[in-house]
């Protein structure tokens, strides 16, 4: 009987935490002080610039409680939202996590569906608070193959892009509908279809090139890569980007993910660092104008296909006026077009 | 399945004893992966061919090794070796796309068909071998060292201490967790 009560104790504060918790992207909770001392001493070590992580576990703490898949996904929201201010904390100031893999599409229509529906009302959250952000300086980048998503939600992460692109102090990068296998081979198409239009000899296209045409071009390597749940694997997440970096399997669900957790993978970081078969570059080597006038083609080109695929009450959404016009603008415009 | 060596330095009677535990489980293809190039494969075919003359034509010598041994590795064999190098990383990748440039009849507008192309390139510059199921990453560290990203998108990784004085009991341990694993392509 009595466990009967606890487990039913345990429903009531999930359902209460996909209520209320879990709607802001920013966590403003403080750190207990004995977090914020191990913070400061670990901030004396050599730090990532950028942690990749693959919050897997949402699923089976959801069933671990008994509670249904959604309160575990939006359990694993507010990890995430929690974990972005630990890096932050600690002066990581980017983050990459792997939300969607192209792989989740083979889960059950009923699952997609409602992943759909809470990207939706995240990427909305994300929207409304965009002075938030722009105050934190967070900037929102979403990566991964995006016409592979329905066209109202393209719409609504190309607005939420478009409303945090000029802040520079954090970056988040969210991986949704992306394997890195499916990275690797678009961006090989593209680079030698460009390359064959431009009548540039393929001796050009070098591991430069490559870095340049992916979908994280924008970013540094991560330096650390965590996944949650003890799988020792890391699913078609940044293969190539993660090529020389620490990888740190945690045994916990992500929901359950801690500062401890995080505190340990970066003191591993630290201790295994100078093993590491490669040091990290800062800034990719520079390239000749024709080289860089091609890959910036390929990047309006992708460009242009997500413009195309989105859509206001039916009408193609003029990106040259919008990618011009204020945040405040573009912010009515969304409530008044997009606002549910 | 690939054994990084990681950076410690090459010990020959190590691989080969490696070599012979794998002939009898069945795994076709082992590959010794050394990012610093450092690992002679004429070397190690040499002594396991001094240690072990009886086992030699039950395994193909694959990648890297030269092949005046060709003829005789190529007639059914249990176990194909290989010896990757820092070639196979990161670069595989690029001498495959600049491949695909003269490949005309490949529809680059056709994700499954350029995926099929590239690793068709790679399967060939592979010795007809593929992406390894485990990676065993000598050294404790939890890193590829480089090796190709293209062929360890599903691979389960698992760290040792060192290769160095493996016991059969150590790698049957390895046997067994990579036997227990479980994967779920994205279900």
């Amino acid at each position: 009987m009595s466990a009967l009560a606890t487990h039913s104790r345990k429903l009531m504060s999930m359902s209460s935490m996909s209520s209320s918790a879990g709607t802001s992207w920013i966590f403003d909770k403080p750190l207990w002080w004995v977090h914020r001392m191990c913070f400061y001493v670990l901030k004396w070590g050599s730090m990532p610039k950028h942690i990749a992580f693959i919050m897997d576990g949402n699923r089976r703490y959801a069933k671990k409680l008994g509670a249904d898949r959604v309160a575990g996904h939006q359990r694993g929201f507010s990890k995430l939202t929690e974990t972005l201010q630990w890096c932050l904390d600690l002066n990581v100031l980017e983050v990459t996590v792997f939300a969607f893999s192209i792989e989740n599409f083979k889960r059950s229509e009923d699952e997609v569906d409602t992943l759909m529906y809470l990207a939706r009302e995240k990427f909305r959250n994300l929207i409304e608070e965009w002075q938030k952000l722009r105050e934190h300086g967070i900037c929102v980048r979403v990566i991964g193959n995006l016409t592979l998503l329905p066209k109202d939600l393209i719409t609504l992460i190309m607005i939420a892009m478009l409303l945090t692109k000029d802040n520079k102090r954090a970056f988040l990068n969210i991986a949704f509908s992306y394997t890195s296998r499916e990275e690797m081979c678009t961006t090989s198409s593209q680079i030698v279809y460009g390359f064959r239009n431009g009548s540039m000899c393929e001796s050009e296209i070098t591991e430069n090139i490559f870095d340049r045409c992916l979908y994280t071009y924008c970013s540094p390597v991560p330096e650390l890569m965590v996944r949650t749940s003890g799988e020792h694997r890391l699913s078609d997440f940044l293969m190539w980007q993660g090529s020389f970096s620490y990888i740190h399997f945690v045994n916990v669900l992500w929901p359950e993910f801690s500062p401890w957790n995080l505190m340990s993978a970066v003191f591993c970081y630290q201790h295994f660092v100078n093993k590491l078969a490669k040091p990290f570059y800062k800034e990719l080597p520079s390239v000749t104008e024709n080289l860089s006038h091609c890959v910036n083609i390929l990047h309006e080109e992708r460009l242009r296909i997500l413009h195309d695929m989105c859509c206001s009450n039916g009408q193609s959404m003029n990106w040259q006026k919008l990618n011009s016009i204020s945040c405040d603008d573009l912010y009515d415009y969304y409530k008044t077009n997009f606002k549910a | 399945m690939t054994f990084a060596l990681g950076n410690e330095r090459i010990s020959y009677e190590d691989l080969v004893q490696i070599i012979v535990w794998t002939l009898p489980t069945g795994i076709p293809v082992l590959s010794f992966y050394d990012h610093k190039n450092e690992l002679n494969p004429d070397k190690l075919q040499d002594l396991f061919i001094e240690h072990y003359p009886q086992l030699h034509f039950h395994i193909k010598w694959g990648v890297s090794f030269s092949n005046n041994l060709e003829e005789e590795s190529s007639k059914k064999h249990d176990l194909q070796v290989n010896v990757l190098t820092s070639k196979h990383g990161r670069q595989l990748l690029i001498d495959s796309i600049q491949e695909l440039y003269h490949k005309k009849d490949v529809t680059l507008s056709d994700r499954a068909a350029t995926e099929a192309a590239l690793d068709d390139i790679m399967y060939s510059k592979l010795a007809n071998s593929g992406s390894p199921d485990f990676l065993v990453i000598s050294g404790n560290v939890y890193t590829t060292y480089g090796l190709s990203p293209w062929h360890l998108t599903f691979t389960e990784f698992l760290t040792i201490p060192s290769y160095k004085l493996l016991k059969t009991t150590d790698y049957n341990q390895i046997l067994s967790t990579f036997a227990n694993c479980e994967q779920k392509f994205g279900r």
